[in-house]
């Protein structure tokens, strides 16, 4: 009798404990971000595997959502850009010729972060 | 005494060099760079950054469109070369951590406040490589201060490039992918 009580704390025990611990990985998991589908340690991208749609976040910080309620969705953004023709002209931004760190010019665009 | 004053000297350049040395980094800059495409003779390099400055606790996006040539059907991307105006495009999407929802969400783009509607960012001058990017300051792009009350904890950014160059024919190119920064931090 007294050996099935102690086995019966032990387990409620172990229990208690792995419970504890799953909730623990859950929590942490929770308070950092994980790794976006398809992105390989060295920052390369696999269309293959990467997400098509992710929901957009609005400039509040809140889920863009449509009239019905559901969160927005919209592609991630790896297209081509159009065809050139045309296309190396003034945009209105700021281009300017800087020296890399080797000394090579290089042209650097300043785009001012978009305001509500 | 000539010896004690060298050895004092020495002392202090050598606790100098510990204090220099454990100056904490006042920014980081997690970055992805590589080759993303390379077919024929033409390479094209991307850049993908997101950098938080600690001192000032300002935020900056940025990407980079390099173009280099193959001397040889064997050789690596290794000899520079410069294209013309328009050849060069790149823009990038930077992403935010949802402290709520626990998920990447898609916050903004390298638009044209001229052009909402256009992300990409051309060279205007022959050159070999075009860099954009948006400094956001302290204002962070996104930002939900209820959010991170509430979570009493920072959230993340991550930057992703799209790089490509026109090589007469199509656009030839691809992306990096930055590692994420906290913010603030």
């Amino acid at each position: 009798m007294r050996k099935r009580l102690c086995a019966a704390i032990v387990v409620s025990g172990a229990l208690t404990a792995t419970t504890a611990g799953l909730l623990g990985t859950a929590a942490q998991a929770n308070s950092g971000p994980s790794s976006p589908p398809g992105i390989s340690a060295d920052g390369s991208v696999d269309p293959t595997r990467a997400a098509r749609t992710v929901p957009l976040v609005g400039v509040d910080g809140k889920p863009v959502t449509d009239a019905s309620g559901r969160v927005r969705q919209v592609q991630t953004g790896f297209g081509v850009p159009p065809p050139p023709p045309g296309r190396g002209q003034a945009d209105g931004l700021l281009h300017k010729l800087v020296a890399d760190g080797e000394g090579r010019t290089v042209e650097k665009v300043e785009i001012p972060p978009l305001r509500p | 005494m000539k010896v004690s004053l060298r050895l004092a000297l020495t002392g202090l350049a050598a606790l100098m060099s510990v204090v220099f040395m454990v100056q904490p980094a006042i920014a980081h800059a997690p970055y992805a760079e590589g080759v993303v495409y390379s077919g024929g003779t033409l390479c094209t390099i991307s850049r993908a950054q997101i950098a938080f400055d600690h001192t000032t606790k300002a935020l900056t996006a940025s990407a980079k469109t390099e173009g280099r040539l193959r001397s040889s059907a064997t050789s690596g991307c290794d000899t520079i070369d410069v294209w013309a105006p328009g050849w060069l495009a790149v823009s990038f999407t930077v992403y935010k951590w949802s402290l709520t929802n626990a998920r990447w969400e898609k916050c903004t783009t390298s638009k044209n406040p001229n052009n909402p509607n256009d992300p990409w960012v051309y060279n205007t001058s022959w050159t070999w490589q075009l860099v954009a990017e948006t400094n956001f300051g302290t204002n962070y792009p996104c930002w939900n201060p209820s959010e991170n009350a509430t979570a009493q904890r920072p959230t993340y950014y991550y930057t992703v490039s799209s790089s490509w160059i026109w090589d007469g024919t199509a656009w030839r190119g691809g992306s990096k992918t930055s590692g994420y920064h906290p913010v603030p931090a």
